[in-house]
């Protein structure tokens, strides 16, 4: 069932709202303080990024240098300083206004190295869009699951579009396992506690089998009220995948790796569906289990104190 | 130009080394695990043209895959040898050669097939390692990862084998005990499972090595690859604990053997090739056994080595035991019909030590014992030179011993002995015997009374008959009827 | 020590796959070299156990593909479980799951017989009102073996064995090799099934019936196999698509996959080593579930 196209209002500011651009409306307020409703649509758009985005705390994050990750090997410690994401992983429905903008066709949004590839970035019908879908338009029916079949590049296009970023791995990291600064510089492996449940997420185990709308296993919030952080899809980062062997040697795939992080409803090994396991996938990969969520740094986040 | 005659001239000019030495052409192929066009994993990748389809599926069952080498050294190999259906022969040189290239872990095994006929193998000695020697001489033992999909025949140059060498290691290692005691168990007909914490093939070889060349073609074996039930040879060297394997062996008939444990006791061995080697090694002599195994056998099996086992063990016996004894000894075995080439030269080479023996001991015997070897040597019939010579010899030296107490009694045995073989004493040694026994008798006859007289003279012309120097005998023939003349004409002393 | 009277099909010692008789304690067939503990279950379970026999060309996802299957039957997944026979039968399952989860693939299966795992599941399937006991025997073979018996038959008896009592069978092709280009993939298919219509045939020129799913593996590489298995093995794999369609009755296309994504590590000596970065198995379970359908409903 084909999601319905929604016309754009020929208005830009209407349209950026429309396409909920939020960050764009704030960053872009000067050129539109003239606007008649451009007061209005920046304290809504700000409103709006308040209910999307959670602030996760100054932290740090620890990440094995190496793939096995075994006890004795090396480390990598990140400080994180305060930041914004995203409560739930981009839907299908939110990324539809990234391809309804007719995004993959504006090359400011992509890299020029991937300007070639852009061409194979499409759906079942050969429309620009996520792979899964067909003439350009998601399942009605899975509007508020998380995007999957999205490359990597196509979730920075996106971030850069709505005026966002990815969260850098560590970013990621932090808020999954809420390692925040104090005393104690306790950290928990999931973003509920340390222990597995499978209720509370959706991965193998969970006999779900497919994605699940991105609000739906609540019992997995993270403190700061972040959902689906583990399991339901993998989701990019800002990062490549920089894993050794034990040995030292660099692990490469065929294509270039990037980091993705959380698992997914069909990660089998529990031990694989963490706030700490690092993973990667190709970045030109569009696979069925992997996602978005967005992020932002507090100095993109000038609206915030405003709103206060 | 006919390149294709030069070649073949150039060719069998090639296969000549400068002494004359002819290299054998040798069939060969590489199993191990590479990607080519034909696909991945372990399979036959190369052979020379001679190998059979049959021949390579056969190899692929015998050989190791990955990580299949159960010795655990740095650089560990496994050998193996079988008879294949075609009626050739299949040796195995296993080794690791690097990592697994699919990368799941474990060593990647490399195995270098070597197939051959008995004729080819017959020039290494019979001995597998022998072959391999040879190939690791060549520069063939060395993996080779892209290799040609058609490999050349392999030309090995034939050594024969060290098996006094070979020998002399087993004795260190793992120690002649072990050694016979596994001998044993093979020549017994035992499919045998041996583990060791030593080198593997190393140990194999001298077992191989202890065994008589003609047999070993018989005794299939692997050392140091990795236990399948599936693989089944008369002889497994493999290192670990024996549980497994005997637990998957339950059922089957199979003698499993730790080297780890205590040594057996050598009056366990029951096998009289077994027995000798024990003997020899004890003693020093893996020269002795070395030449012992290259000998040419009766029949290629279990019993023709028996027998000469048998008759090495008699020939061991014979140095230590009495006079009596070695006389009856060399009789039995004289008598008996020889087992091959090696019984028969066996027999000689104890007759040739009974010889000596008795010429030395006779000379110091008490009656009895002459008494006793003269009976035995009565029942030896002339059945060839040889018996006839050693019975001539030893008669001869039980004679003389016995003429210097009863010169009489000795020419009686003389006589006898004349009546049992006419030619020989037409000897020159009986001459001198003769002459010996003339004069003793002489001698005897001033001691001999009216009792003793009349037996005499009976004595003597028996000896008559035969008696090569007439003459003497004569003469003293003649001084006894003289003496019995005066024996009867002397007056009778008055009775009391 | 088992009271129970060997059953109609087995004779005492009685191997289950070559019917050799061997000795009564013997641990494997003197034979073909598949473990007699079978048999013991098979007297204990007094029911003939059905045969499902994984096929494929040597490192092409056998051992991982039917780990998993056991480990997600273990799991009741799909409206079955399975129970092991044994702690042996758990061995294959532990191995692949172990190895998988420490992001490593398990070491190669060896060529000797009496080396492979052979798990013995009783297993359950939860039917619309009641449920369905069997046994299912599932031998993890050496493709080097299946390779060498296809060139050479009756070189491996415990293969010979196996597919003349298979009630069906999944043969397992590389996706990714086959959408490269090369035609190797198409070739030992179309080898393999040649020999497997041979130990399925019911008479001369009739199609075979037992159900074979072919599972085109590490989809992952070639995501189109996940869309249309069908479509992708008529283009890719033409030769076994046309033997298929000659000679069985019974086939279905299948894709699936079990890493998430594969990194490379160079080790010191060179040697490139493959490394699941993590395990997302996909369609693992549908062509099994499909030959047990096909089975039931024949």
């Amino acid at each position: 069932m084909p999601a319905p196209r929604e016309e754009l209002s020929a208005d830009p500011l209407t349209a950026l709202w429309q396409q909920e651009r939020f960050n764009v409306i704030l960053r872009e307020r000067q050129k539109y303080q003239n606007h008649p409703d451009g007061h209005k649509r920046w304290e809504q758009a700000a409103a709006r990024l308040e209910d999307q985005m959670a602030l996760v705390p100054a932290g740090r994050a620890t990440f094995p240098r190496t793939l096995s990750g075994a006890p004795g090997s090396p480390e990598i410690d990140v400080e994180i300083d305060p930041f914004l994401l995203d409560i739930h992983p981009v839907t299908n429905a939110r990324f539809q206004k990234f391809v309804d903008a007719g995004a993959y066709e504006n090359l400011e949004l992509w890299p020029k190295s991937i300007w070639p590839h852009l061409i194979d970035l499409r759906d079942q019908t050969e429309k620009p869009g996520p792979r899964f879908w067909r003439e350009g338009r998601h399942d009605q029916r899975l509007a508020n699951h998380p995007v999957v079949g999205i490359s990597w590049y196509e979730a920075v296009a996106f971030a850069k579009w709505i005026g966002q970023r990815l969260p850098t791995e560590a970013e990621w990291q932090m808020a999954a396992t809420w390692r925040i600064k104090s005393d104690t510089d306790i950290l928990r492996r999931f973003p509920w506690g340390d222990a597995m449940n499978r209720t509370r997420c959706n991965i193998w185990s969970s006999g779900i089998g497919t994605t699940v709308a991105v609000d739906a296993l609540r019992e997995g919030v993270a403190p700061n009220g972040v959902l689906g952080l583990i399991g339901n899809v993998w989701e990019w980062v800002d990062g490549d995948f920089s894993l050794t062997s034990d040995e030292g040697a660099p692990i490469l795939a065929e294509m270039e790796l990037k980091g993705t992080r959380g698992g997914a409803f069909d990660t089998y090994f529990e031990n694989q569906a963490t706030g700490l396991f690092r993973t990667g996938h190709i970045a030109l990969g569009r696979l069925h289990n992997v996602g978005l969520r967005c992020a932002m740094s507090l100095n993109d986040a000038s609206w915030l104190g405003n709103v206060e | 130009m006919d390149s294709g005659s030069n070649s073949g001239r150039l060719n069998a000019v090639a296969s000549r080394r400068a002494d004359g030495a002819k290299v054998v052409g040798i069939d060969q192929a590489i199993f191990t695990c590479i990607r080519t066009p034909m696909g991945q994993g372990y399979r036959v990748v190369a052979a020379s043209r001679g190998l059979r389809a049959k021949e390579s599926s056969e190899i692929v069952t015998h050989a190791p895959s990955g990580d299949g080498l159960c010795d655990e050294g740095p650089e560990p190999v496994g050998i193996s040898f079988f008879p294949l259906q075609s009626g050739r022969f299949c040796i195995l040189h296993s080794r690791y050669a690097g990592a697994e290239p699919t990368g799941r872990g474990g060593q990647r095994a490399y195995t270098r097939a070597f197939v051959l006929d008995a004729e080819q193998l017959a020039r290494f000695g019979n001995s597998p390692f022998q072959v391999l020697r040879a190939a690791y001489a060549a520069g063939t033992l060395v993996a080779d990862l892209k290799p040609p999909t058609t490999l050349p025949t392999v030309d090995l140059l034939p050594q024969p084998p060290q098996i006094a060498m070979r020998l002399a290691e087993a004795v260190h290692e793992p120690g002649t005990v072990w050694l016979c005691h596994l001998m044993d168990k093979l020549l017994a007909g035992d499919t045998l499972i041996v583990t060791a914490d030593i080198n593997l093939p190393r140990l194999a070889d001298a077992l191989l090595a202890a065994i008589p060349a003609p047999l070993r073609t018989t005794i299939s074996f692997s050392a140091g690859v990795r236990f399948s039930v599936g693989r089944t040879y008369r002889l497994s060297v493999l290192s670990g604990s024996t549980e497994p394997i005997e637990r998957l062996l339950r059922g089957q008939p199979a003698c499993v053997l730790d080297l780890t444990q205590a040594e057996p006791l050598h009056t366990e061995l029951t096998h009289a090739w077994a027995i000798a080697a024990n003997r020899l090694l004890q003693t020093g002599r893996a020269v002795e056994l070395a030449a012992f195994t290259a000998h040419r056998f009766s029949a290629a099996d279990a019993h023709a080595v028996e027998a000469v086992g048998r008759a090495i063990l008699v020939c061991e016996d014979a140095r230590t035991c009495d006079t009596t004894g070695l006389i009856r000894t060399v009789v039995a075995r004289l008598q008996g019909k020889a087992n091959g080439p090696l019984d028969a030269e066996l027999t000689e080479e104890l007759v040739q030590l009974a010889t000596g023996r008795l010429t030395e001991a006779i000379p110091q015997a008490r009656r009895p014992v002459l008494d006793e070897a003269w009976q035995t040597l009565c029942t030896l019939r002339h059945t060839s030179p040889r018996i006839e010579r050693f019975k001539d010899e030893t008669i001869r030296s039980i004679v003389l011993r016995t003429s210097e107490a009863a010169p009489m009694e000795a020419i009686a045995m003389a006589s006898q002995a004349v009546r049992a073989g006419l030619e020989i004493i037409r000897s020159s040694e009986w001459a001198a015997l003769e002459a010996t026994l003339s004069e003793r008798a002489g001698k005897w006859l001033a001691a001999a009374n009216a009792e003793t007289l009349p037996w005499a003279r009976q004595v003597l012309q028996g000896w008559l008959v035969h008696a090569i120097n007439e003459r003497n005998m004569a003469e003293i023939l003649k001084c006894v009827d003289e003496r019995v003349e005066q024996e009867e004409t002397a007056p009778t002393p008055p009775e009391s | 020590m088992s009271t129970l009277s060997t059953p109609s099909f087995l004779a005492s010692g009685q191997c289950l796959i070559c019917d050799r008789v061997n000795q009564a304690d013997a641990v494997v067939c003197c034979a073909c070299g598949a473990p007699m503990t079978l048999i013991n279950e098979a007297i204990e379970q007094q029911r003939e156990p059905r045969i499902i026999t994984i096929l494929g060309e040597s490192n092409v996802g056998k051992t991982v593909y039917l780990g998993f299957l056991l480990d997600m039957l273990s799991k009741r997944a799909g409206g079955l479980e399975a129970i092991p026979k044994g702690a042996y039968s758990v061995n294959l399952q532990q191995a692949v799951i172990a190895y998988m989860s420490a992001r490593q693939f398990p070491p190669k299966t060896p060529l000797e017989v009496d080396h492979w795992k052979w798990a013995y599941y009783q297993v359950r399937r939860q039917k619309e009102l009641d449920e369905e006991w069997f046994d299912l025997l599932l031998p993890d073979m050496a493709g080097e073996a299946l390779a060498e018996e296809i060139e050479t038959p009756q070189t491996y008896r415990a293969i010979t064995g196996l597919l003349s009592k298979s009630m069906g069978a999944l043969l397992l092709i590389d996706a990714a090799v086959a959408a490269s280009g090369s035609p190797h993939p198409d070739y030992f298919a179309l080898k393999l099934m040649s020999y497997v219509d041979k130990a399925f045939a019911i008479g001369r020129g009739a199609r075979a019936k037992n159900p074979i799913a072919v599972v085109l593996c590490k989809a992952d590489y070639c995501p189109e196999c996940f869309d249309n298995p069908r479509v992708f093995a008529q283009t890719n794999l033409n030769r076994l698509w046309n033997l298929c369609d000659s000679r069985f009755q019974n086939v279905e296309f299948f894709a699936a996959s079990t890493v998430g994504a594969l990194g490379f590590a160079t080790s010191d000596s060179g040697q490139v080593i493959p490394m699941p970065l993590h395990a997302a198995p996909r369609g693992i379970m549908e062509p099994f579930e499909w030959i047990l359908g096909r089975i039931q409903a024949d």
